[in-house]
């Protein structure tokens, strides 16, 4: 397993739009490195430059000290799981995994033997004679798994590995393949158009916009410390509230005002960087569903609201709340016992705000 | 039967759609069996089940796309299967879209209202305003002069829907409308959509793989599991006793643990086996368990009140960390117990080496019975105990429980 350096990696198909404007990625030894971003957004376009499968148009890409930019797929001992797991269906369980081995005249003991490891590593013994077309589409994509461990590749790449399987076995994989990441050590590169099985599986996350990256850092501190208001609003089910504020201090009074109509006062730790951000500039106030109280506390922003909307979500409902500062989603332990119409009275707690430059979208807590 | 060129009218709409007995087998395949259904003018009923349950199937048979082997198909007055898929006048968005690929995305969008089904109902220029209406709706109006193949798969998609929702037709049929798209975009369109679809008078069937999805806009949820309907009930009904484990495994995110254990009265009390080896479960537990007197259920507990304790407690099932996903909210913990996996949803920032020991805990209150033959919901107020099956099971004989 290598290391994987992306140096000003930048791509265009026609020579004047650039698909990627410049790259630059650390992919470190052993560890998942997931890309994250709507359709459109570049990932695909990365993963498959950093295979080799298409080709780079400035920059450079190391696999550890040596310059593989110019090298075909083929020369770069790659493995790749894709999607729609591309086995050969009227093959055995065993005889799948061996195949990438055996067209390369590896003596037949050494592959019974790398076989049988990768085998017992993903728990499939007990079915390598069978036919993988009997198979679940769970146990096909382990499969296709084992085929790319089997051959030792200094990398191995994961493109929408799950998106083709049922609710159960999607959490069950994920579960799996996060555990041979953490115990085998892997160095791997994921793509995936789902934020739960990135952050479920990878070590850190590359959150991409347009062909640029908008943050990579560990799947916790992505959620918690969004570095910009794409991040923020991308990452989290349901969406994080965003809603339009300033910050002043007349009268010796640190407040927050959302329009006209509400005021709360900020929080003392952040009244030195609302300061510094500047009385009357216009902020976004990002607080994430989960932390809008139906029950509000008294120090909270309190604001009539009406249910505009509600959603039933399992261990969670889901309720969308008409106020005057804008509409505003809540989840909240289900059942919850609200209908259409119905009117309550809802809290923003200050300690719980993330704070935006509404112009050029950063978060004032983690500029650096 | 009724004559050929009958047609609902298109002010008729506000009807009640009625399905009973339908099946469908391809080949040897029974699609569908026996499925029997009811909706009411303006529900939105969602249609779930795994890949393969015959949710298409359904749908294509109601549209008319496919014939079905026996059953009717009914809509208000009407009996739908008599009619050709013209006259049924079905708005039916496909899983595969099913754009044109020569015209642009406004064109695309106002094909079924230029349509002879909706010959007369509207003039162009109105045709142009609900084509822009809901392009916007969708976030997708300043696509509209782009031929489908200029966009990405979730912008097509919405394409599709666009030009699905905007008919008058006279029952809806949304197949994973929203299956492609990213969460934040997901969470708005289904929202609006099915804002949107209760305040029209027509049927909307949503099919759907993911449960949560169909339970967050429907009035009520259908599922379906190898071409039968399991049950039909309100997201609330079906979340609370799912009636099979089949049901169980595809509820929520992650579903809830389901462990196959073997009761067994002996002289010291009742014993537990789960999985070849014994278990010990706490007393509270035990005194449930009990009122059931069956040989062989499945366990059913959601990972939300699914908890952790320290190796010293003395109730609880003796695991090992198996793995830790720190999701933003929570983190979910998997812990290997006599040799299967059971997932604890734990507070965020929980943390924990893999391999520690721990004891899981489960909630008494929140517990489901499953029969482990049937799979099927045991209600326990109403199953008599019973013990006479005793044939001793041969998978623990070899292990450290004899």
């Amino acid at each position: 397993m290598k290391e994987v350096r992306l140096e000003n990696v930048t791509k265009s198909y026609d020579g004047v739009t650039l698909v990627i404007p410049g790259i630059n990625l650390l992919c470190i030894r052993g560890e998942m490195l997931a890309l994250l971003g709507p359709s459109g957004c570049g990932k695909s376009t990365t993963l498959k430059m950093i295979a080799g499968i298409e080709s780079i148009s400035d920059g450079a890409i190391y696999f550890d000290d040596t310059d593989v930019s110019d090298l075909d797929t083929a020369s770069r001992n790659v493995a790749m799981v894709f999607e729609d797991y591309a086995l050969y269906p009227h093959l055995s369980v065993f005889d799948n995994i061996a195949f990438p081995l055996s067209i390369r005249g590896m003596p037949g003991p050494e592959i019974t033997e790398r076989v049988e490891r990768v085998l017992k590593l993903l728990g499939l013994r007990d079915i390598s004679t069978e036919k993988v077309q009997q198979l679940s589409g769970g146990a096909q994509q382990r499969v296709s798994i084992g085929r790319a461990l089997v051959r030792e590749p200094d990398l191995i790449m994961f493109d929408e590995p799950l998106s083709h399987l049922d609710s159960d076995q999607k959490v069950q994989l994920r579960t799996e393949i996060k555990r041979l990441q953490q115990t085998s050590k892997l160095t791997s590169v994921l793509v995936t158009h789902d934020q739960n099985e990135a952050i479920s599986m990878a070590d850190r996350i590359a959150v991409m916009d347009k062909g640029i990256l908008q943050q990579v850092d560990t799947p916790s501190a992505i959620y918690n410390q969004p570095a910009n208001i794409f991040v923020a609003s991308f990452i989290g089910e349901p969406p994080m509230n965003l809603l339009d504020a300033h910050y002043s201090s007349a009268l010796g009074q640190a407040r927050i005002h959302f329009g006209h109509y509400g005021e709360v006062a900020a929080d003392q730790s952040v009244i030195p960087t609302l300061h510094q951000h500047g009385e009357g500039k216009a902020l976004v106030i990002g607080i994430r569903p989960e932390r809008v109280q139906i029950n509000p506390d008294e120090a909270s922003l309190l604001l009539s609201a009406r249910v505009y909307a509600h959603e039933p979500g399992g261990d969670s409902d889901v309720v969308t709340l008409d106020t005057v500062i804008g509409r505003i989603v809540a989840e909240a332990p289900a059942p919850l016992l609200l209908v259409e119409g119905d009117e309550l009275q809802i809290g923003l707690d200050p300690e719980h705000f993330y704070y935006f430059c509404k112009e050029a979208g950063h978060n004032l807590l983690e500029a650096s | 039967m009724k004559s050929n060129d009958y047609q609902i009218s298109s002010q008729k709409r506000g009807e009640s759609l009625r399905v009973d007995g339908l099946s469908k087998c391809f080949g040897e395949v029974q699609a569908l069996s026996e499925v029997s259904f009811r909706a009411e003018p303006g529900e939105v009923l969602a249609i779930c089940g795994p890949s393969g349950a015959g949710k298409s199937t359904l749908g294509r048979l109601i549209s008319g796309l496919d014939v079905p082997d026996s059953g009717s198909i009914q809509l208000g007055n009407v009996i739908l299967s008599e009619l050709s898929p013209q006259q049924r006048r079905v708005a039916h968005m496909f899983e595969s879209l099913a754009l044109y690929p020569t015209i642009d995305v406004q064109r695309n969008v106002a094909s079924p209202l230029r349509a002879p089904s909706h010959r007369g109902l509207f003039s162009s220029a109105e045709i142009i305003a609900q084509v822009e209406e809901i392009l916007t709706m969708m976030d997708i109006a300043h696509l509209g002069r782009r031929l489908p193949s200029e966009l990405s798969g979730g912008q097509r998609q919405r394409v599709a829907l666009c030009r699905t929702l905007v008919q008058s037709p006279s029952l809806f049929i949304l197949d994973e409308p929203i299956g492609h798209l990213d969460a934040k975009l997901r969470h708005r369109l289904r929202g609006e959509i099915t804002r949107r679809q209760r305040l029209l008078e027509q049927v909307t069937l949503w099919l759907t793989p993911d449960t949560l999805e169909g339970m967050a806009v429907a009035d009520r949820v259908i599922m379906m599991i190898d071409g039968k309907v399991e049950q039909i009930g309100t997201p609330h009904e079906i979340y609370a006793s799912p009636a099979s484990t089949s049901i169980a495994r595809l509820l929520g995110d992650p579903a809830m643990n389901l462990i196959d254990i073997w009761l067994m009265q002996e002289p010291g009390g009742l014993k537990v086996l789960c999985n070849g080896r014994r278990m010990n479960l706490s007393e509270s537990l035990l005194a449930r368990l009990k009122t059931n007197g069956q040989l062989r259920v499945t366990l059913g507990f959601p990972p939300l009140h699914t908890y952790l304790d320290d190796i010293s407690v003395a109730d609880g099932l003796q695991g090992e960390i198996y793995t830790v996903e720190p999701f933003g909210k929570y983190t979910l913990v998997t812990i290997e117990v006599n040799g299967l996996h059971v997932k604890a949803k734990m507070p965020a920032g929980f943390h924990a080496k893999l391999g520690d020991d721990v004891k899981v805990g489960i909630p008494v209150e929140h517990l489901l019975l499953f029969d482990y033959e049937s799979g099927k919901l045991i209600n326990d107020a109403v199953t008599p105990p019973k013990n006479k099956k005793k044939t001793a099971p041969t998978i623990f004989q070899n292990e450290e429980c004899t």
